[in-house]
């Protein structure tokens, strides 16, 4: 069977009969995407390769819980696989975090992770907002996303590209936490409205 | 707190996606969404909504390492599997035609040990008492007896252990479905349902699987059969009319 010429979802159903070259060609197809997810909540550091890990063997322990479809939505391979990825990848960052704060840990890879991480948001590569931009350009909800004030679209940024806690987007946008709940909050309705012009979930 | 309220379950979806949901209260609504099929639809749309804000993000490449790990943690012991083919014939004939009898044998065989298997378990005999009594003796087998609500044996599924092959076999008077399908489901003990194959009506049927017995039965208790629309369902919908155990008959 020549396993290049089936989509993403046939090949997650061979996956899950246990056809291992099946699964190689699902890393083949979509590690790249799948790592830049991590690497923007983790930062480029071994914490990012560890959650990948984890989550492509999931995703071959779990090829047979994908569906589809569910309750008449349908749901594209990469919608499941991405929701995998960033779970695993927000479990880490609260442990990290956790560990930063009881400072019971100390060790130099945790450090260096942290820097990456904390690089990955403010240095190299564009910017959560950036990124949120680029993403309601590509979606063609942009002028839609712009009724929203600025520091609503940031606030969701930080969260969704970088997993910032409620905590973490106040202390980054200098705003009270209570503020920052809210502007979440009014984000995420916003999203589902524009994402509903446009045919999504509508 | 409530969690009947279709606003606040929205809303608690949507930060749980997000991720802003945080300790006790992402716990709470985990536990939620795996009893709650309404909760579970709610992430999963909300999963869509904020999975197509990835489309920015971009790709990147991780070490050459990662791969071998990967596959050094999910590769099957037995080395690489076989692309799928079809089942070969001589593994049936080279168990059937020395055996001296045809198949009506072999399934009257396999349904006396099955009815003995679930209908008295306590009595159960071994592959060797069995091959004593019909006069030969049964390979290594997964069977399930599928019953209806009142327990009346209805389905008859049996697929040798090594083999690729899968026998639906109708032992009761069933009564087909106006429209749809009957969908054999196979249930793991971890994980969800898989479907299997569409049942016939009456009589017989034989299906190739994508893999062999062994690698897709092993870790399956259960068997049901329910009414589908479509033929190849990803999940099952419909009703559940037949169910039963599934069983190593070695």
């Amino acid at each position: 069977m020549k396993l290049d010429i089936l989509s993403l979802q046939e090949l997650i159903g061979l996956a899950a009969h246990g056809n291992h070259a099946a699964f190689a060609q699902i890393y083949e197809r979509t590690h790249t995407h799948l790592f830049g997810v991590a690497v923007r909540i983790l930062g480029n550091g071994q914490s990012a390769e560890d959650v990948l890990q984890e989550a492509y063997v999931s995703i071959w322990k779990y090829a047979g819980g994908y569906r589809s479809e569910v309750g008449g939505q349908s749901i594209q391979p990469m919608t499941w696989l991405i929701a995998i990825v960033r779970n695993k990848a927000l479990d880490a960052l609260r442990l990290r975090t956790r560990r930063k704060e009881n400072e019971l840990v100390q060790d130099d890879d945790l450090s260096q992770d942290t820097e990456a991480a904390a690089g990955a948001g403010a240095g190299a590569g564009p910017s959560a907002m950036e990124l949120l931009e680029q993403a309601s350009q590509a979606l063609h909800i942009e002028a839609c996303m712009n009724a929203l004030e600025g520091s609503h679209r940031q606030s969701l940024a930080l969260a969704y590209y970088q997993g910032l806690s409620h905590t973490e987007v106040a202390a980054q946008m200098g705003a009270p936490l209570g503020s920052v709940k809210a502007w979440i909050r009014r984000g995420l309705e916003k999203l589902k409205t524009c994402l509903a012009g446009q045919g999504v979930i509508a | 707190m409530r969690y009947t309220d279709p606003k606040l379950l929205d809303h608690l979806a949507s930060t749980y996606v997000l991720g802003t949901l945080q300790g006790g209260a992402r716990r709470r609504f985990e536990r939620l969404r795996r009893d709650r099929a309404d909760v579970e639809m709610l992430v999963t749309q909300w999963e869509i909504r904020l999975g197509e804000l990835a489309v920015s993000i971009p790709p990147d490449e991780p070490s050459a390492k990662l791969w071998p790990a990967i596959a050094a943690r999910t590769q099957p012991a037995r080395g690489p599997q076989p692309q799928l083919a079809p089942l070969k014939p001589p593994a049936w004939l080279g168990w059937l035609l020395p055996a001296g009898f045809g198949f009506g044998g072999l399934a009257a065989g396999v349904l006396a040990a099955s009815a003995v298997f679930f209908l008295a378990p306590t009595l159960f005999v071994s592959s060797e008492q069995i091959a004593m009594r019909s006069g030969e003796r049964l390979p290594p087998s997964y069977v399930g007896l599928l019953t209806d609500a009142l327990g009346n044996g209805k389905v008859l599924v049996s697929s040798l252990r090594h083999g690729k092959t899968m026998t639906v076999k109708i032992i009761g008077p069933v009564t087909a479905p106006a429209a749809g399908h009957m969908v054999l489901w196979a249930h793991p003990n971890e994980g969800p349902p898989f479907a299997v194959g569409v049942v016939p009506a009456k009589g017989s049927a034989v299906s190739n699987l994508p893999d062999t017995s062994e690698k897709l039965f092993s870790k399956v208790s259960k068997l049901s059969i329910t009414v589908e629309a479509n033929a190849t369902p990803a999940s099952p919908k419909g009703p559940v009319i037949f169910s039963g155990n599934c069983a190593k008959l070695w």
